[in-house]
């Protein structure tokens, strides 16, 4: 199961708002840019490693990106990178697992929150 | 506040409301959209709704394949993978499907005020699972009923007819591609607006030309 839309990648979150703002449907960019909209559809969905940096220029291409736009794409695809192997660190992790670290790496999360989080583990324990 | 989602209880909804439901859409759609067919669903269904459109792979349900879903929680609009084929083999399919997991949303999902719960994924409400199985309960019924009326909406059908000859079959297959629906939705459809009459192989167009 995918996380849910405030837990994705800041990258596949901006991935999906440019494809949005240039109203073009995952058939669309995914034929524009040689990829299969199935998979481009994962990769929005975070349900896939981040793609190569080819195919990112080729997914700039296609939505024929400003040049900020195509840094801002890699910059958060580096990122997501960063994410992945940081999680990547952990052996035998369920999904739901890195989905929680990835969105505490990325501020998912208030103080408050992480410590309510912090209690009901604790009380599970016990 | 924040809102959570909860799964609305079963309700019997008339064909008329179902009709003027899929109208209020359609009219917010096409503040943004030239107001013409074809409808393109899948913008529909992430400009108005937010929905995410996500490809995976979805086990069958009680032996019948699962087409899609929704996941309320997450905003998400399931297609399976593995009906590809379903979809490729059956034209208008696929279109079909999101204009029925759209209705779901529509008229099956509500938001509710309340604090969302911290663990919602556990929490929230279940997924809406549809299959290819042809027994349909009412929930699956009314949002088949509500995606006809987002693909083929009466004004822009009955415009669209008028500069068609739907007096055989290639012209109807013609325009169950240009809509994307499939050929026996748009048979329904014409029937219902008494648009043609199909009798066994024979098609009539009945509408009056200008």
């Amino acid at each position: 199961m995918a996380p849910p839309v405030a837990e994705r990648s800041e990258f596949a979150r901006y991935l999906r708002s440019l494809r949005k703002r240039r109203e073009q449907t995952l058939r669309d960019l995914g034929e524009a840019a040689g990829i299969d909209f199935t998979y481009l559809s994962k990769i929005e969905n975070d349900q896939v490693p981040v793609p190569s940096v080819d195919a990112i220029h080729r997914l700039a291409r296609a939505l024929k990106a400003s040049g900020a736009e195509v840094g801002e794409l890699i910059r958060t695809s580096d990122a997501r990178r960063v994410d992945d192997k940081k999680i990547e660190v952990q052996p035998k992790q369920s999904p739901e697992e890195a989905m929680l670290l990835r969105r505490i790496y990325s501020g998912g999360f208030t103080r408050s929150q992480l410590r309510r989080m912090l209690q009901s583990a604790d009380a599970k324990e016990r | 506040m924040k809102t959570g989602v909860v799964l609305k209880p079963q309700h019997f909804m008339s064909d008329a409301y179902l009709a003027s439901a899929a109208g209020a859409v359609l009219r917010r759609y096409f503040t943004k959209a030239p107001w013409r067919l074809p409808v393109n669903i899948e913008l529909l269904a992430e400009h108005l709704f937010d929905l995410v459109i996500s490809w995976e792979l979805l086990a069958d349900e009680e032996g019948a394949l699962t087409l899609g879903g929704v996941r309320p929680r997450t905003r998400q609009l399931v297609l399976n993978d593995r009906a590809r084929d379903f979809f490729e083999k059956n034209a208008g399919s696929e279109n079909f499907t999101k204009a029925h997991e759209v209705a779901h949303i529509m008229l099956h999902v509500a938001e509710t005020p309340g604090v969302e719960p911290l663990f919602s994924e556990v929490l929230g409400p279940p997924p809406i699972v549809c299959t290819s199985a042809l027994k349909r309960p009412p929930r699956e019924w009314q949002a088949d009923r509500c995606a006809a009326y987002l693909l083929m909406p009466e004004d822009l059908l009955r415009a669209e007819c008028m500069r068609r000859e739907l007096a055989a079959w290639p012209p109807m297959y013609d325009l169950s591609r240009f809509l994307g629906v499939s050929i026996s939705a748009l048979c329904i459809r014409l029937q219902e607006l008494k648009l043609v009459r199909i009798d066994g192989r024979e098609i009539t167009s009945l509408q009056a030309k200008r």
